[in-house]
């Protein structure tokens, strides 16, 4: 289990508070989306087999934030918050997928929208086909570590292991995307 | 194969993703999904609270004994009824039911054999020695001096057989007792039908020819009995007496300044007769012999004895008046 720290359940407030809160969580929702919004779409395609998802799981992660956001102790790690939840809601995605791929027929094809014209262009990345072909541990380090920018210790709160895990499977995945990806450089 | 550098990774990452744009109508859902979340939570809130109470509620009914799983232990073994059966041509006779001499099992399940000193009489002449059999006497079964809990020993009463109790019925077996004098005088007899044993009760004196009545004051299913111990100058004094236990009986003591007398001496004059679970005494005094200031003092019968009830003051003038100074219980009037 993940665990942010400065994530402690609250005692119960009055009306008054809550609303407070509320207005509180909206400016800080806000403020959140106008910055971030777009970078935690990107770190989610980096981490979803299928990128169409991604606005949708960083939609949903938004909205809880926003939901818990009067029981958040420390409303200046609501990004670190918001990420592991990007990350946990994107492993659920991938779960879920895995399940419905084996039952599900395959679907039949259709007119493509402009941002599924965009999405194809990331499926046809190169970095993004070696990056899929990762165990979803090394995918989620290389893409903490080296997209987001996280530090190792960063990276082993939000994906919920040990610093010296995460080293590991940076190191891993570093050395299978080099060879994946040599005919390109 | 030369190692990918970080720097180079981190670009290619950033390239690959480039294209990602949000869609324009991105922060309009994650608003509909904060109003959607806002809308539901009372409810939800509202039936999970329901639930948990309800679950709580059925924890509760199934956690905690039912009153009907309590097992009480009996305190004593249970009584048996008992019946008379015909002696077998061995002699013995078989009680179905009765808890067997000595065998203490207390669950009397088990039948035990009766050996009487005189088959054709049910009624055994000594049944103190065997305080665990029932009577046999099918006609009697109430009175039987095993109802005690405690046997013979202890000092409660048997059961009497009918409240009040009957005619010279002492020992409360709805038979006749009897009573008399020993040689020496002074020495009362009391034989009491419920097992042919015979009481002595030593006496200051008494009077002869015996005047003695039964009469069941506190109506506890037991006699008492009265007896004139003597008299003088005209007053006759009694004594009472009462069953206390099996083959049991005791003087019972008045309080002080009373005593069971009866008849006019002088300017004194006392008397008493017997009310309704009371003794009434009479206590008068006169200064010309013939108009008395009556005090009536009325004590309860009660288990502990005689206790100081009532006292009422009258007058009475004799002997136009009816008098109160006479020993007015059953037999005695």
């Amino acid at each position: 289990m993940t665990v942010v720290e400065g994530w402690r359940p609250v005692p119960a407030r009055s009306d008054a508070a809550r609303s407070d809160v509320a207005r509180d969580a909206d400016a800080a929702l806000t403020a959140l989306y106008s910055e971030h919004y777009r970078s935690l779409v990107r770190l989610a395609a980096l981490l979803l087999d299928d990128v169409g998802l991604c606005e949708e799981v960083v939609q949903d992660a938004y909205i809880r934030v926003h939901g818990a956001w009067g029981r958040l102790q420390d409303r200046d790690k609501a990004l670190a918050y918001l990420r592991q939840t990007v990350v946990n809601l994107a492993r659920s995605t991938l779960r879920r997928r895995l399940v419905a791929l084996k039952h599900a027929p395959k679907p039949m094809p259709d007119a493509a929208s402009a941002e599924e014209g965009a999405y194809s262009l990331v499926e046809r990345a190169a970095v993004i086909q070696a990056l899929r072909e990762l165990p979803r541990r090394q995918r989620e380090a290389v893409v903490l570590r080296y997209y987001a920018d996280m530090s190792e210790a960063d990276a082993a709160a939000v994906m919920g292991c040990s610093v010296g895990s995460v080293k590991a499977y940076t190191s891993r995945g570093l050395s299978a995307l080099s060879g994946k990806l040599e005919g390109l450089r | 194969m030369s190692a990918l550098e970080p720097d180079e990774l981190a670009r290619l990452l950033s390239e690959a993703v480039e294209p990602v744009r949000p869609s324009p109508d991105a922060y309009r859902r994650i608003q509909a999904g904060v109003a959607r979340r806002r809308r539901w939570r009372l409810p939800v809130f509202t039936v999970g609270g329901m639930v948990m109470a309800v679950l709580i509620g059925l924890a509760v009914v199934a956690i905690r004994p039912s009153p009907s799983n309590q097992v009480v232990e009996p305190a004593a073994p249970p009584v048996m009824p008992t019946y008379y059966t015909e002696p077998s041509s061995t002699g013995a006779v078989q009680v179905p039911g009765g808890s067997s001499q000595g065998g203490g099992s207390g669950g009397g399940s088990g039948s035990a054999t009766h050996l009487p000193t005189n088959p054709a009489t049910p009624r055994s002449s000594a049944p103190a020695t065997t305080p665990a059999t029932p009577t046999i006497s099918p006609s009697r079964p109430a009175a039987s001096a095993s109802a005690g809990p405690g046997g013979l020993d202890s000092p409660q009463l048997p059961t009497p057989a009918a409240k009040p109790a009957g005619v010279n019925d002492i020992d409360g077996d709805g038979h006749p007792d009897t009573v008399g004098v020993a040689t020496d005088g002074t020495t009362l007899q009391i034989g009491f039908s419920r097992d042919n044993q015979v009481a002595k009760i030593p006496l200051t004196s008494i009077s002869t020819p015996l005047n003695s009545a039964v009469v069941d004051i506190d109506g506890d299913g037991f006699g008492e009995l009265l007896v004139q111990t003597g008299a003088s100058n005209g007053v006759r004094s009694y004594a009472l007496l009462r069953y206390v236990s099996l083959d049991q009986v005791v003087l019972v003591a008045l309080p002080d300044g009373l005593a069971l007398s009866a008849g006019v001496h002088g300017n004194v004059a006392s008397g008493f007769r017997c009310g309704d679970r009371t003794l009434q005494i009479a206590a008068g005094t006169s200064t010309d012999g013939s108009q008395f200031t009556v005090t009536t003092t009325t004590l309860d019968l009660t288990a502990d004895g005689l206790s100081p009830g009532d006292t009422a003051s009258s007058a009475v003038r004799l002997p136009s008046d009816t008098s109160p100074f006479v020993a007015s219980c059953g037999a005695l009037s």
